[in-house]
């Protein structure tokens, strides 16, 4: 009763190669058969090569603040440089990895395959998305090679218009052409929702990812104009002199504010609630779960995108706003945790009395609950006033942030990476390296991050490379624990790459997982099925509703835990 | 019967990965609905922004658009009306299969776009010449005249790139209807015509707002 | 289509467009003629006109599924939620 009872569309039987037949190997391997494809799941794929770039340039820039914060005093970055390497770090972190890290790479992958389309609404505009978002990318580099911005990455006038001598117009030009690709992408995964869905497939027979992409999707499509057109008013100060923000000639810097942050807190949410989806996938298929309240996260995901719009001025509390718009914002911060908190509190209860097993996608999801409650939790901190009063501006936001963000939403990345690796692929991983990463990962993060509240909470402030010695221990900490990450986040990119090559050849549906991607070959083929499937199921399938499973031997445990180690299991049938 | 014959000679709208026309129309005017929503955001962050810098000082805000022409923003939102009206037709012209009426009425409204971009030109010239455009040379002083005048150029500024963006646009879709290229029943027909009257609308809340009532 | 659906089809859009001429002259006299609070009230309420005319008359909103009345009123919903709480802000500052 346990696996899917829906047959699994195979592409033509495999024969020398694992990718015969499929997406991989149906237009050609060339480099302009890749850069002119319109197969999602290929373009899928140039974003994950983009992202990692970029991941790699933004942690280069984590790097040098991490080893010039070691000592008190600054010992190999002036502080104009180190403003340099901060600003770096956040634009391309924020706009160019966390934004499109999930919804680019397995939004585009799975969302069709999710919902049994053959493609996005409108494959042509997809690839023109990932071309716009490489193009404002190649415009921040060059600003970078140019000597950089000084500005930090929320670009505040009268600074980033008046004072700086920095090449801030060429990077928010690239900021601003990246986000006519995301609401390209918005726009595609909006459509492609509506308009593909599988017969049978409705709206509350969808999986939860598919519903975090869409509601995203929404917030990406309504929030970034306003990013587009706040920084194009910057651009045109520094460009053509027009001076909307002077407070010297009557205009008002807070207005700025008031825009970035309507677009730049929903941007938030961009990041975490693709996340949210990926873990619920992978938690209801490692406990063997349907999951709890499948109606309550559905609500609590649209909730979260819709009230997300709401709380901009959290981010203003101590910058001028009244008394009276503080109080407003702080209590619709309060608010829009509650939708969070009841996503947190599903998951849970999905994980009672599951049959739970440990493979790394699971590790990363359930490192994602824990990361994420804290960095939630602390979120709440900060939406109360005093509170923040006190710690805003210090290391006590850096660390929320980097909590939700990066034990959030890049925990979750990896998750996703491994539990679909077999399906982008046709390779299985190695479990044992995978498993070591994840949990290096999470010590790695914790020793990095969790330092950083206690460095905020004493009065470290943020942007600042150097420091009272008293909080030189932490800092020393800190930076320590970013070697462990680093190292954590290296090791996937070795044990995956090596699985392309000599991994053993995943089946169809390696997890016996429910989801309609599971039910075409691995990896699909370039159409995704061979014939539209019907779908009769609920989503989440994994047992009678109502039914709390007694233990019993699943059929792919033997199977599994005989692929990477050969003991043999004593009592499995099947 | 020369409008039918076109229609059926022309190529088949349909694409990947649709099977059927109706739903491709539907997903594209879907489509061009949510970009529309976008741009709604885009412009009215932009009046959000003008309305409270209005707020902080509403007569300086007064003063400078007394310098604005209301002939001009007048005349140019006639013009822009009619194109909007042009345009609809063509659309229905369309269709209706009549591809002639269709490509003239295109020709239209992409005259008239351009004649907008004329008369705002000559406006600019001489909003220019009274010293308009905010520096150290400006006309009204060194206050909020200035914040009003730079809205005025950002925003007509980047009313003229949308306009002259849905004008190739249109000019396309011209070309393409008159050459027999693209076939009557095709999506961008309407969705070119819905991004057509976004742009209209725009102006349609702009010129009021920044002529008329920001006089106060 | 019959001849008589052919007429109508072009009607409501001419009809639309009489309207906004109308309008826009309004608006150009309000800006001339007028002051103060006539003028600005007037202004705004012959832009919400305009804006309606043109939506309901030229686009045809009416006549759309309600996914996308819905896809344009939700973009209204917003922009109403970021004048607000921004003007909550503004007009609430000690001066």
């Amino acid at each position: 009763m346990t696996d899917a009872a829906a047959p699994i569309d195979h592409a033509e039987p495999r024969s020398r190669s694992v990718i015969a037949g499929s997406y991989l190997d149906s237009e050609g391997g060339g480099l302009s058969e890749w850069l002119l494809t319109t197969d999602h799941k290929r373009i899928a794929l140039l974003y994950a090569v983009m992202i990692t770039a970029f991941f790699f340039i933004g942690g280069a820039a984590a790097t040098l603040m991490r080893l010039e914060l070691v000592s008190p005093a600054g010992h190999f970055l002036t502080d104009d440089e180190y403003n340099r390497v901060f600003t770096l770090h956040g634009i391309i972190m924020v706009w160019f990895f966390l934004v499109p890290l999930i919804p680019a790479t397995f939004g585009n992958f799975f969302l069709p395959l999710m919902i049994g389309a053959p493609d996005v609404a409108f494959p042509k505009l997809n690839l023109m998305s990932w071309y716009l978002t490489l193009i404002g990318g190649l415009c921040v580099l060059a600003a970078l090679l140019m000597g950089g911005v000084d500005t930090g990455w929320t670009f505040y006038p009268p600074y980033s218009t008046a004072f700086s001598n920095s090449n801030v117009a060429l990077a928010v030009l690239g900021v601003i052409i990246a986000g006519f690709g995301t609401i390209a992408t918005g726009v595609n995964f909006v459509a492609t929702t509506h308009t593909l869905r599988a017969p049978g497939m409705t709206w509350f027979r969808l999986p939860l990812f598919v519903w975090t992409v869409y509601a995203t999707s929404l917030v990406m499509i309504l929030a970034t104009p306003v990013l587009a057109i706040t920084l194009m008013l910057v651009a045109a100060d520094r460009l053509f002199g027009l001076p909307v923000f002077d407070g010297f000639r009557g205009g008002d810097p807070l207005l700025f504010q008031h825009l970035f942050w309507f677009y730049s807190h929903p941007a938030v949410y961009i990041m975490i609630l693709p996340a949210m989806g990926v873990v619920t996938e992978i938690i209801t298929c490692f406990a063997r779960r349907r999951v709890f309240g499948y109606a309550m996260m559905v609500y609590a995901v649209l909730a979260i995108a819709i009230i997300g719009f709401a709380v901009w001025g959290h981010h203003m509390f101590v910058s001028g706003q009244s008394v009276f718009a503080n109080l407003v914002f702080s209590f619709l911060s309060f608010i829009v945790a509650v939708p969070s908190a009841i996503k947190v509190f599903n998951w849970t209860a999905t994980l009672y009395r599951g049959q739970i097993t440990f493979e790394a996608p699971m590790l990363y999801a359930l490192g994602f609950v824990g990361l994420f409650t804290i960095g939630g939790l602390t979120g709440l901190f900060l939406a109360s006033v005093p509170i923040d009063i006190q710690v805003t501006g210090t290391y006590f936001v850096v660390a929320h942030f980097h909590y939700v963000m990066v034990g959030g939403a890049v925990s979750a990345y990896f998750a996703g990476l491994h539990f679909w690796w077999p399906k982008i692929t046709g390779r299985l991983y190695s479990e044992a390296w995978a498993r070591f990463a994840a949990v290096l990962m999470f010590f790695g993060f914790n020793f990095t991050f969790f330092p950083q509240f206690i460095l905020g909470y004493l009065g470290m402030p943020r942007r600042y490379h150097t420091y009272p010695a008293e909080f030189q221990p932490w800092n020393v900490m800190s930076s320590t624990g970013a070697v462990v990450l680093a190292a954590a986040y290296a090791l996937p990119l070795f044990y995956l790459v090596w699985s392309c090559f000599y991994g053993k050849i995943s089946p169809a549906d390696p997890w016996h997982a429910k989801g309609l991607e599971w039910r075409t070959s691995s990896p699909p083929p370039k159409r995704n099925f061979l014939r539209t499937p019907v779908v009769t199921e609920e989503p989440y399938d994994y047992h009678d509703p109502g039914a709390a499973p007694q233990a019993e031997a699943r059929p792919v445990d033997a199977a599994r835990l005989a692929a990477v180690a050969p003991r043999p299991i004593g009592g499995a049938h099947g | 019967m020369a409008e039918a014959a076109l229609a059926s000679r022309t190529p088949n709208a349909l694409r990947e990965p649709w099977s059927q026309l109706s739903r491709q129309r539907e997903a594209a005017t879907l489509g061009m609905w949510l970009f529309l929503m976008s741009e709604m955001l885009f412009f009215g962050a932009l009046f959000m922004a003008f309305s409270f810098s209005r707020a902080l000082d509403p007569a300086a805000f007064a003063e400078a658009a007394r310098h604005a022409e209301i002939a001009y923003g007048a005349a140019n939102t006639a013009v822009l009306v009619t194109s909007s009206l042009t345009i609809t037709i063509a659309v229905r012209a369309a269709d209706a299969a009549r591809g002639k009426l269709a490509a003239r009425l295109l020709a239209a409204t992409a005259t008239l776009g351009v004649a907008f971009l004329v008369i705002k030109g000559f406006e600019y010239r001489d909003d220019l010449r009274h010293h308009l455009f905010p520096g150290h040379d400006f006309a009204l002083g060194r206050n909020a005249t200035q914040i009003f005048w730079a809205f005025y150029w950002a925003m007509t500024g980047v009313h003229a790139i949308h306009l002259t963006v849905g004008v190739v646009l249109v000019l396309r879709l011209f070309w393409l209807v008159r050459r027999g290229r693209m076939s009557l029943a095709s999506p961008q027909l309407e969705v070119t015509s819905l991004y057509w009257h976004l742009v209209d609308a725009f102006w349609i809340v702009l010129f009021p707002t920044l002529y008329v009532a920001a006089r106060g | 289509m019959t001849a008589k659906a052919q007429r109508v089809a072009w009607l409501g859009p001419i009809l639309a467009w009489v309207v906004l001429l109308f309008a826009t002259a309004a608006v150009a006299w309000l800006g001339v003629g007028a002051s103060g609070g006539l003028r600005f009230g007037g202004a705004l309420a012959l832009a919400a006109l305009m804006l309606g005319t043109l939506a309901f008359g030229l686009v045809g909103v009416g006549r759309n599924p309600a996914l996308l009345r819905l896809v344009a009123g939700a973009a209204f919903l917003f922009l109403a939620l970021m004048f607000f709480l921004s003007f909550a802000d503004l007009m609430t500052r000690l001066r």
